[in-house]
């Protein structure tokens, strides 16, 4: 291989290498082609913060009607029925979320911090036994349950059935190695899935409690409702956006502290003052939800080049986080970076698309880390055993071995 | 015509998006989570800012009235 520059820069999101340590391409892309097309597989690129900032605010250009998948199998005009209003653009967007929005609202999140501390608690009693130092799969023991948990426990699932419902979400956004799509055995889950969220709302509809559920059936803005099909849509949303993502923020969390022990040793003696920078910190430097995909309505032309409309372009938004244009330093993970530049993060997008999870995430993060702090002193990441999961937009870990040591009461 | 801010708490999901569009408009109530309608009769000039902080609203709980 030639020295970097001596060749063009390609960025292929299927390529293990990339998916390992996306970073270099990325920068490359800013710098040698801030809009960049890859020609085998025929999509067009947004790299730089304030090109994909643009791209996110502009619906009537930059489409979600598609959907915002990498995969050829979710990528067609019918996609808001597992993706509801983030496969819409204006004005259905904003029927159905001004809809859903009656029902999802900051005080239901709020009132969920009981129930998160519950099974935050219950995780770490598990994991972590009574004393000493303890090795433990942090995604496989919390991370990789509590969130699908959460949202279960918002939608209304009984207790008895989240296990399984927790089963067939994983499998919803397992891809397997070498495959590109979809597996048969993510399909056959999302029937299944189907099947079990069609019957809860049909009993909700029968007989009504306080639960998400519920309240998207009673949700009416000037007389207008949501119909079964999209308030079904909305709750496959809530899984396929908000469980995956939330167990690799929890893990990337911790991986990357523990790899920057000073940091560390911050944190844990003030975590009243740092879980909270330490969560957005890694919300900017490594962001889950990498990726998201765009149908152009028109032709953009960036940078000298033409994407034409029709094309399929995608806006990196783990690239934009690590913009120099904007965030100092962007390569080093700081849980001291300043308040302002944390403020212009796109890792939960921008515009009206905004993710309308957002503050759960966070709510989940600090109420999990938060928890950690106070029950150990110290977290080792056994990095030699840590598995990231091989995925075009998601980044994170399928395993993350730690060890940990206890505090003594 | 007087252009005036209305912000919806009832909706207003603390995504701090308008405190971006239009920081002389709005500001943010960290102990609420919500939005604080800093200029309730904002100046002609700020129009533009509005109109971004409006549209762009992810929970869609800011509107503009002319009175």
């Amino acid at each position: 291989m030639g020295r970097e520059n001596d060749v063009r820069v390609v960025f292929d999101p299927y390529d293990y290498a990339t998916q390992d340590d996306p970073y270099p391409i990325y920068r490359r892309l800013r710098d040698e082609e801030p809009l960049h097309h890859n020609a085998e597989h025929d999509f067009w690129v947004l790299s730089r913060h304030a090109d994909v900032a643009a791209a996110l605010r502009d619906d009537a250009t930059y489409s979600n009607r598609m959907g915002v998948s990498l995969d050829a199998s979710a990528w067609h005009p019918e996609a808001h029925r597992v993706m509801s209003f983030l496969a819409l653009d204006a004005p259905e967007q904003t029927r159905v979320r001004s809809l859903v929005s009656r029902a999802f609202t900051p005080r239901r999140v709020r009132e969920l911090i009981p129930q998160v501390q519950g099974l935050t608690d219950r995780y770490l009693d598990e994991a972590l036994g009574h004393d000493g130092s303890v090795d433990l799969d942090w995604i496989a023991q919390l991370a990789g349950k509590l969130p699908m948990d959460v949202i279960s426990e918002m939608m209304g699932v009984p207790e008895a059935d989240r296990d399984e419902v927790r089963r067939l979400s994983d499998l919803l956004v397992h891809r397997e190695d070498g495959l590109y799509d979809v597996p048969p055995a993510g399909m056959e889950a999302a029937m299944s899935l189907f099947g079990y969220y069609t019957d809860l709302l049909a009993e909700r509809r029968r007989q009504p409690t306080d639960d998400l559920t519920s309240a998207l059936l009673a949700a009416e803005v000037d007389g207008d409702k949501l119909d079964d099909s999209e308030i079904i849509a909305f709750l496959f949303l809530m899984v396929v956006a908000g469980n995956e993502t939330t167990t690799k923020l929890l893990g990337n969390a911790v991986h990357h502290l523990a790899a920057h022990p000073d940091q560390l040793a911050t944190v844990f003696a003030e975590p009243d003052s740092f879980v909270v920078p330490w969560i957005e910190e890694t919300l900017r430097h490594d962001t889950s939800s990498q990726i998201l995909a765009r149908h152009l309505r028109a032709d953009v032309e960036l940078h000298g080049c033409t994407a034409p409309a029709g094309a399929k372009l995608l806006v990196l938004l783990g690239s934009a986080n690590r913009d120099e244009r904007v965030f100092s330093h962007p390569t080093a993970y700081d849980v001291h970076r300043d308040k302002k530049e944390l403020g212009q993060i796109l890792s939960f997008g921008g515009g009206r698309h905004f993710c309308l999870g957002a503050n759960l995430a966070r709510l989940e993060a600090r109420i999990v880390l938060e928890e950690l702090v106070r029950r150990v002193d110290h977290v080792e990441v056994d990095t030699r055993r840590a598995v990231r999961v091989h995925s075009t937009n998601v980044r994170g870990f399928a395993e993350l071995p730690i060890r940990v040591r206890r505090r003594t009461s | 015509m007087t252009l005036r801010v209305v912000a919806d708490l009832g909706l207003c999901q603390g995504h701090q998006m308008c405190t971006g569009e239009a920081p002389d408009v709005f500001d943010f109530d960290d102990d609420t989570d919500q939005v604080v309608v800093l200029v309730e009769h904002p100046d002609e000039s700020l129009r533009p800012q509005v109109v971004a902080a409006v549209q762009y609203c992810p929970a869609m709980a800011l509107a503009m009235e002319e009175e």
